[in-house]
């Protein structure tokens, strides 16, 4: 049998782990969602703010058009990039769509779509699915590679995801934005800032 | 001093492959000598924190992990034969600015008990580097949780309060500090150090999707709802008393691939042979 004592250190104990994880689950997941620090927060774990290219990363991939592509072939112009893949019926069509609004505001900007789902997105499927959206693609890219060059881009722009089912994946809805040299000068999970649109020019 | 850069060179000299010509026979020589020292684990299952697909447990394949976090000695080794990690030409891309920042030099990694500590202030850019130059990889979280789950008697202690309370107790003991010569307890697959001593990079430390479009628990108005609450990413946790799970996934959650800290190390994982 339990002592009265060793009962009340256990409930006390319980309490303090109670504290420790309340505290935590707060500086893990909520601080992140609340509007004014959501940015900073996200981009100190994701993306962080010092200076660095993303174009610095190695590895091929394959445009629509079935040709060669080095992520430092985008180099030359702002981009605004997101992970997607192309059976996505949910928050994907959003990212394309906001893409497409940024487009419209600032006619510089490249948009680029990377496939988060290489082996069904071949370079044939990226083109219908570019052809089926209306994406020009004298300005849009769409990018398909190997699963270690989506698994390095994504984790450098701090995307997470995860295949759920043999169809469908998790994963983060962010959009990224990168200077000319392509430098991470902004991400948006949802609408894209104006006045980063307004940064762009 | 003088035996300390001694030692060095004999750490560097040793692990220089011959030549080109026995680059390919010597790979798979140096992979079996390494996953000779590994520990080997048995195909098994694990409950993950946050289960895919609604599984409540996750089948492991057996495979090989380090024995114990690669320290800061083994770490000095592999960026001398391979200076383009080495601190100052390390890709920016691939580590942020505190890479390796407690070293004196970018060959000179500290004295004697220095170079026994596990390595921290490394992305995981460099530990995935640094296990492929030796024909490992990074262990994924799948399989570090399934290795860490076990105590020193039993494979799967993860449902043990008394195992909980005394993991958590060694998490507390670390509160930011880069690691010291502690080695942490060797559990029932002769792992040591799992907890407690450092974090770890996985492989796939990004694969954990708490917010944003997640199908796994809903999607739609539904699933926007939940993430109006506070603690809505214990809400999809298998056992939400896991306390120290949460802290492992809130420690991967913060981290980005070029992150470095004075409390994240590593260590690396191989396939083996199906028997």
């Amino acid at each position: 049998m339990m002592s009265a004592a060793a009962r009340r250190a256990i409930v006390w104990r319980s309490l303090f782990l109670l504290l420790v994880l309340g505290a935590l689950v707060t500086a893990a997941g909520c601080t992140r969602r609340e509007p004014a620090p959501a940015t900073a927060a996200r981009t100190s774990a994701a993306a962080d703010t010092e200076s660095f290219s993303v174009y610095e990363l190695p590895g091929e991939w394959r445009d629509q058009s079935g040709a060669p592509r080095s992520l430092a072939s985008l180099r030359g112009a702002p981009v605004l990039l997101a992970l997607v893949y192309t059976h996505c019926s949910a928050t994907c069509p959003l990212a394309v769509a906001e893409l497409k609004r940024v487009a419209a505001i600032d006619r510089r900007a490249r948009l680029v779509l990377v496939s988060l789902d290489p082996e069904r997105d071949d370079p044939a499927r990226l083109a219908r699915y570019a052809n089926e959206l209306g994406l020009d693609p004298a300005r849009w890219t769409l990018l398909t590679g190997s699963d270690a060059e989506v698994r390095d881009l994504a984790a450098t722009l701090g995307v997470r995801f995860r295949r759920v089912t043999a169809e469908d994946l998790a994963h983060s809805n962010l959009v990224t934005i990168l200077d000319s040299g392509g430098r991470i000068v902004g991400q948006a999970s949802g609408r894209v800032d104006d006045a980063v649109i307004a940064g762009l020019r | 001093m003088r035996s300390l850069r001694i030692a060095t060179l004999i750490l560097v000299a040793a692990a220089t492959p011959a030549s080109a010509a026995t680059q390919t026979s010597a790979t798979t020589d140096r992979v079996a000598r390494a996953a000779s020292g590994m520990a080997r684990l048995p195909a098994g299952s694990y409950r993950p924190l946050y289960a895919p697909g609604g599984a409540s447990r996750v089948r492991v394949a057996g495979f090989a992990l380090d024995r114990e976090p690669v320290t800061r000695g083994e770490y000095l080794a592999f960026v001398a034969r391979h200076p383009e990690w080495q601190r100052g030409r390390v890709r920016a891309v691939f580590a942020d600015a505190r890479y390796l920042a407690g070293w004196r030099d970018g060959l000179d990694a500290g004295d004697a008990d220095a170079l026994r500590q596990p390595v921290t202030e490394v992305s995981w850019f460099a530990a995935r580097a640094y296990c492929a130059s030796l024909g490992k990889r990074l262990p994924t979280v799948d399989e570090w949780e399934y290795a860490a789950a076990a105590s020193e008697r039993k494979a799967d202690a993860s449902a043990d309060p008394s195992f909980r309370a005394r993991l958590l107790a060694l998490y507390g003991a670390m509160r930011g500090r880069s690691p010291g010569t502690a080695r942490g307890f060797a559990n029932a697959y002769g792992v040591r150090g799992m907890h407690g001593v450092v974090w770890e990079w996985t492989l796939d430390f990004n694969s954990v999707v708490l917010d944003d479009d997640s199908r796994a628990t809903g999607s739609g108005a539904d699933a926007r709802d939940r993430h109006l609450y506070c603690a809505s990413s214990s809400i999809g946790a298998t056992d939400p008393a896991d306390y120290p799970a949460f802290l492992r996934y809130a420690v991967r959650a913060g981290l980005g691939a070029r992150s470095t800290t004075s409390t994240v190390g590593f260590r690396c994982a191989a396939d083996v042979p199906v028997s």
